[in-house]
């Protein structure tokens, strides 16, 4: 579980800007290679999903941070067609991931297609409750 | 307005009760430079960005703040959780207990609740930027010694990455500071000319009156 992001559709995509990879950046908390600073000599902590749910949710995470981290470098370069074209890829990545990960496992967001036959919004846990394990 | 996502914007998985800690955590939920505060200022000063790039990055910051207070308040929640009332006691969260009991209430870590003055807000877009950046420094500094106060790695993860958030959200405010910096100076003569014309305006409205 540990492997939880090896999609070849962002490799493909590493040697552009100076991005981290959409995992790296997730779990440091920063995209921009050059804007990451370390604190001391703490390491960022590297997630380990312990269930094929846990994996697929750190999953989509990790993409939707990645666009929102470029988002927020759009509103100021709202001009780089290059950013804007991997910003698309991340938000296109994330539509798809989001709509398995509901078909699975119940609603992320109240408007989810799968919530089509029952109110399940309120069936899951809720994410400040932790790991029932 | 706003729709709720149902994860975290990280994973948050506390597995120890600590109350010292979640003592100290909570001025970054309802402290001067916490994440409540935070959320609230930038939401505040969009309204008066002079222009679409200011507008949307205090917009996404903002909105971005807001998924923190939420990590914040799960990581508070999870560290107090299943504490004993003797526990609670000797944590000297016995005066929050009084009136919270387990529930969560915004305050910095002396107990002084959360005040709206931490909005800063000048409706000055030069000011407002620089407040916005010197709260991310704050931020930033307070969650090193948030780090340097605990050795519990389910908390020291979730508390690297929001300062993390804190170096890149600086870094965006400073580009767009710089920004309308640059921009200001070239407008400068003009505002002057006009704002000078509006003075004259006045005063002579003023010493008609005065003299009807």
């Amino acid at each position: 579980m540990n492997n939880y992001m090896n999609y070849d559709w962002y490799r493909a995509n590493q040697s552009m800007n100076n991005l981290f990879n959409p995992k790296d950046g997730f779990e440091k908390g920063n995209m921009f290679e050059n804007l990451f600073s370390q604190y001391k000599n703490y390491q960022e902590e590297k997630l380990k999903p312990i269930t094929e749910q846990e994996k697929e949710l750190y999953e989509l995470s990790a993409i939707s941070f990645a666009a929102h981290d470029l988002n927020l470098y759009l509103d100021t370069h709202p001009d780089d067609k290059s950013m804007f074209m991997l910003f698309k890829d991340y938000t296109n990545k994330l539509n798809s991931l989001v709509e398995e990960y509901e078909r699975k496992y119940g609603p992320l967001n109240i408007n989810s297609k799968e919530m089509n036959t029952s109110f399940t919004w309120e069936s899951d846990k809720w994410p400040w409750e932790g790991r029932n394990v | 307005m706003f729709s709720y996502h149902k994860r975290l914007q990280y994973p948050v998985n506390i597995k120890k009760k600590d109350l010292r800690m979640a003592k100290y955590l909570v001025t970054q939920y309802g402290g001067p430079n916490g994440e409540l505060g935070a959320a609230l200022r930038y939401l505040n000063q969009k309204m008066t960005m002079p222009d679409n790039k200011g507008k949307s990055l205090l917009n996404d910051i903002g909105t971005e703040e807001l998924g923190h207070v939420e990590m914040l308040e799960t990581m508070i929640y999870q560290l107090m959780k299943d504490a004993t009332l003797e526990e609670i006691k000797e944590a000297g969260l016995d005066t929050h207990y009084a009136e919270h009991a387990k529930a969560l209430f915004p305050t910095d870590s002396n107990g002084v609740p959360f005040q709206t003055s931490y909005f800063a807000t000048t409706g000055d877009p030069l000011a407002d930027l620089s407040e916005d950046m010197a709260a991310e420094q704050k931020a930033r500094a307070v969650y090193e010694n948030l780090i340097d106060l605990t050795n519990d790695p389910d908390v020291i993860g979730p508390l690297l990455w929001l300062r993390q958030r804190e170096i890149v959200h600086y870094a965006r405010f400073k580009e767009l500071f710089e920004y309308y910096e640059k921009n200001d100076k070239e407008k400068d003569t003009m505002y002057y000319k006009n704002n000078n014309e509006f003075l004259t305006q006045q005063l002579n409205m003023m010493n008609s009156n005065y003299y009807m």
